[in-house]
């Protein structure tokens, strides 16, 4: 990975403006800046991939799975598609956030990746969210 | 008369000490032909007789051709596009192996009956690449729409200011 926090898209050409590039790379870029990885354990990477497509897709699908080899993550969850079509670009930002953090408190636990502090990792993420205001209007998703 | 004791040695022998070569033998027959008929049946798995002794295709492969019909009738147009400012990997531009592409601009375009987790996920969390799904139906029409873009790409703005346009996307190495 490019960086220890990826944040990227899969996205339906009529709503792509919402999810990228502005807010996938500001959700990046704050947990870059803000977040280091490496001291909460043996985890180099975590890539978050957004898909926002038709209902009917069936080629891209919700997945979490860890590389023991490299130490990452890549993560691929879904947003509702009609959810973000009628919300502004603000709002889609606090969905992405919501459902990061979501994703983050459900998997995390169930997955077991050894020496890495998920609990904490998740309270930080959860702190840095609600300090950037992304958590306060946001529905879980 | 030593020869004459050996013939009928065996004969002379009880019942309870007699060597039992033929059974083992036909325990030995039994596991090959039951190994072998295993090896047939997983060889040939992918057809099956039905009551009236007609051959035809596994229910497993109906089911996997099924499957594959309806990804070739839907599948997907998509292009790839630099979500950050940078050096990515050109496959058109000579004798440089690297372009600088602006956020936004393109990289590739594809078509896929796949998602990118299997051929694309590592270059997602890789290369600051954005997918972005830009047509869906017949696998035709995907291509059709896959050539139209690469073709055209030479004449696009974020193309023609550079000082040395490339023939196609940076990331597509061929036409089609």
């Amino acid at each position: 990975m490019y960086a220890p926090f990826v944040i990227s898209g899969i996205v339906w050409h009529e709503v792509s403006d919402k999810i990228a590039i502005v807010n996938t790379n500001a959700l990046k870029d704050v947990l870059n800046e803000h977040l280091q990885l490496d001291t909460y354990g043996a985890l180099s990477g975590i890539a978050f991939i957004y898909i926002v497509t038709q209902p009917d897709d069936e080629i891209h699908e919700e997945c979490f799975s860890y590389s023991r080899k490299n130490k990452e993550l890549y993560i691929q969850m879904r947003l509702p598609y009609a959810e973000v079509r009628s919300a502004s670009s603000p709002e889609v930002l606090h969905m992405m956030a919501a459902k990061y953090l979501q994703t983050m408190q459900e998997w995390l636990p169930r997955k077991k990746i050894p020496n890495f502090d998920h609990s904490r990792f998740v309270a930080d993420v959860q702190d840095l969210f609600e300090q950037q205001g992304w958590l306060q209007v946001a529905e879980v998703v | 008369m030593n020869a004459v004791n050996k013939k009928y040695r065996s004969v002379n022998q009880p019942p309870g000490l007699k060597p039992q070569p033929r059974r083992s033998f036909l325990l030995f027959f039994l596991i090959c032909v039951i190994l072998g008929a295993f090896a047939a049946w997983k060889g040939t798995d992918f057809l099956e007789i039905d009551e009236d002794g007609n051959i035809d295709i596994s229910s497993k492969r109906q089911k996997q051709f099924k499957k594959r019909l309806k990804q070739i009738r839907k599948s997907e147009q998509y292009v790839l596009l630099a979500e950050m400012d940078g050096f990515y990997p050109c496959y058109n531009c000579g004798t440089e192996t690297l372009i600088f592409l602006f956020k936004g601009e393109i990289w590739k375009y594809g078509v896929t009956i796949q998602g990118p987790k299997g051929r694309y996920g590592k270059m997602l969390s890789g290369m600051a690449l954005l997918y972005k799904v830009e047509f869906i139906g017949p696998m035709q029409d995907c291509l059709e729409q896959e050539a139209i873009k690469i073709y055209h790409y030479a004449k696009l703005p974020e193309n023609l200011k550079r000082d040395h346009p490339i023939i196609r996307p940076p990331g597509n190495r061929v036409d089609l």
